[in-house]
């Protein structure tokens, strides 16, 4: 695949995505908002990278195309790396752990990304349009073509500092999913 | 040959697919499911393979679970759980097969033919397997969650084949075990309903083989319990049914609560902060007037596979266990001690 049907190919999929975020239930479409509405962001998976957009309109309008050089990625990663996830190699936060996955942003726009991440995983067994979708960049995305699978090192090694910190720390909400936000930061 | 036409057509109801083979005619709450168990004796591969349909029109799916034991280091394991549209053409009752791009299972001749290949990944396995026990249909829709459910097994099976993994090539031959059973049924995952069940091959220093098959049928706490059944195959022949106040089972606990491996890996990350006590070890006593039994098993490695309803936001964990066993019994007047090997499930 050329570096350009590449490009088209993923957006086509992020676009995709989108739809189905926005399409779905009533709850994951305010979570989606929530998270996208009125941000922008660099993804760049295996080299191709794209400029995510969304507007502050409802319901959101999404745009993505290609970013310009220079402008430093968002979220990076690779296609394998997003296999050993929903393979269970990895579980995700073992992959940021130990930056195979990338991500910058302020902390509440990370929760929020990251309980809008789980709410997807928690609905796609229920959703055959998003295991379509997957299946679709699983067979269609290049990467290694015989990957060992080991299940034994699923968890992050987070160490001793990430460890003592108190649960209620740990599991702290985003204020963005507060009835009335903090004001946003174009991140 | 009346017996032994007895036993084949029993093989053939055990076996017989129950859920509608056109997706769009099952409903959402059809499972049906073949499981193979099988391992190398001593400290050898174990392998779990497991193929399900679940219907319900587009929701419905074909899934499979592909798990290999490295032998020598406790719990190294490699393994896979995946699910993909169940379309129609996939699966047929007869003769039986449940066919994707990454699964192939016939039931042909009464010979089981098994090919899991997944995708990208350095894991396969591929069997050919016939029945060398009785098979032992135990029920047929006794009431299960919000539905029911029916299990028949067939305690040992010959098998052939190969196990690819990680670089690894094993040949599987005669003198591996293999455990293979079909459940089916209609309930929801994440129910109030769970289990408890193992297989356990041991073999005698006089060449004496013992295979026991356990099952209890529980609430989703374990508070609540029907009948255990425990099944005692001698050689390839069903010896002896222990049932019901005649058994208890003690599992042992790990002292702290761990995060076990899961799959499929979408709903380990989503339980990423959930860990739990898991079980170290099973003692079976089982007595009558007769015989007597005592199975002990050290289990030394651990994964969860959960399975999340298609319909509801609910899910089932399933606790898959094995290790060492070493049986103790004593039957029709005999004494035997047999060291071996157990796998075994507990669900939550």
């Amino acid at each position: 695949m050329t570096p350009a049907a590449a490009e088209t190919r993923l957006r086509d999929w992020l676009m995709r995505l989108a739809g189905l975020l926005q399409h779905s239930d009533v709850h994951t479409a305010d979570l989606f908002r929530r998270v996208v509405a009125g941000r922008r962001a660099v993804v760049e998976i295996d080299a191709v990278r794209l400029l995510v957009q969304a507007d502050d309109a409802r319901p959101v309008t999404v745009d993505i195309g290609p970013a310009a050089p220079g402008v430093p990625a968002t979220v990076r990663t690779s296609g394998d790396v997003l296999r050993e996830i929903i393979d269970g190699r990895s579980l995700l936060d073992a992959t940021i752990a130990s930056d195979r996955l990338y991500v910058r942003a302020g902390l509440a726009e990370l929760l929020a990304f990251h309980e809008l991440v789980l709410h997807v995983l928690a609905r796609a067994p229920r959703e055959p349009a998003l295991q379509a979708l997957w299946a679709e960049f699983d067979a269609g995305w290049s990467g290694e073509e015989r990957r060992c699978n080991p299940l034994d090192g699923q968890p992050a090694r987070h160490g001793a500092l990430r460890d003592a910190t108190p649960a209620g720390v740990r599991e702290a909400r985003s204020p963005l999913f507060e009835p009335d936000g903090p004001p946003r930061r174009d991140s | 040959m009346n017996a032994i036409l007895q036993a084949w057509e029993l093989f053939d109801r055990v076996q017989a697919l129950r859920i509608p083979a056109a997706p769009h005619a099952a409903a959402a709450d059809w499972k049906d499911w073949y499981h193979f168990v099988l391992w190398q004796p001593g400290d050898g591969w174990r392998v779990l393979a497991n193929v399900s349909l679940t219907g319900g029109g587009e929701r419905a799916s074909l899934q499979y679970t592909l798990i290999a034991h490295a032998p020598g280091r406790a719990a190294a394991m490699q393994g896979v759980s995946r699910g993909s549209p169940w379309r129609a053409g996939m699966a047929r009752a007869e003769p039986l097969s449940i066919r994707s791009d990454e699964v192939e299972l016939v039931l042909r001749d009464r010979m089981w033919h098994l090919d899991l290949r997944p995708q990208r990944l350095d894991l396969a396995v591929r069997l050919r397997a016939r029945a060398d026990s009785t098979p032992l249909l135990v029920t047929e829709e006794s009431p299960f969650g919000n539905g029911h459910i029916g299990w028949g097994l067939v305690p040992r099976l010959s098998v052939e084949g190969g196990l690819e993994a990680c670089g690894q090539r094993v040949a599987i031959s005669g003198d591996w075990f293999c455990y293979q059973d079909h459940n089916f049924g209609r309930f929801a995952w994440g129910g109030d309903f769970g289990w408890e069940w193992l297989v356990a091959h041991a073999a005698a220093p006089d060449g004496r083989a013992i295979t026991v098959v356990i099952d209890l049928r529980t609430d989703r706490t374990h508070q609540r319990s029907g009948l255990p059944y425990v099944f005692i195959i001698g050689g390839h022949e069903l010896r002896k049914v222990f049932l019901g106040p005649a058994m208890t089972l003690q599992w042992t606990w790990s002292d702290r609560a761990v995060l076990p491996p899961r799959l499929p890996g979408t709903m380990a990350t989503l339980m990423a902060d959930r860990s739990e006590r898991v079980p170290t070890g099973l003692s079976v006593r089982g007595a009558d007037e007769r015989d007597q039994l005592h199975l002990q098993i050290v289990f030394d490695a651990h994964l969860q596979v959960v399975v999340p309803d298609p319909v509801q936001p609910a899910y089932t964990r399933i606790g898959e266990l094995s290790g060492t066993a070493i049986l103790s019994m004593r039957l029709d007047g005999s004494d035997i001690l047999a060291h071996g090997t157990a796998y075994a499930e507990y669900t939550r």
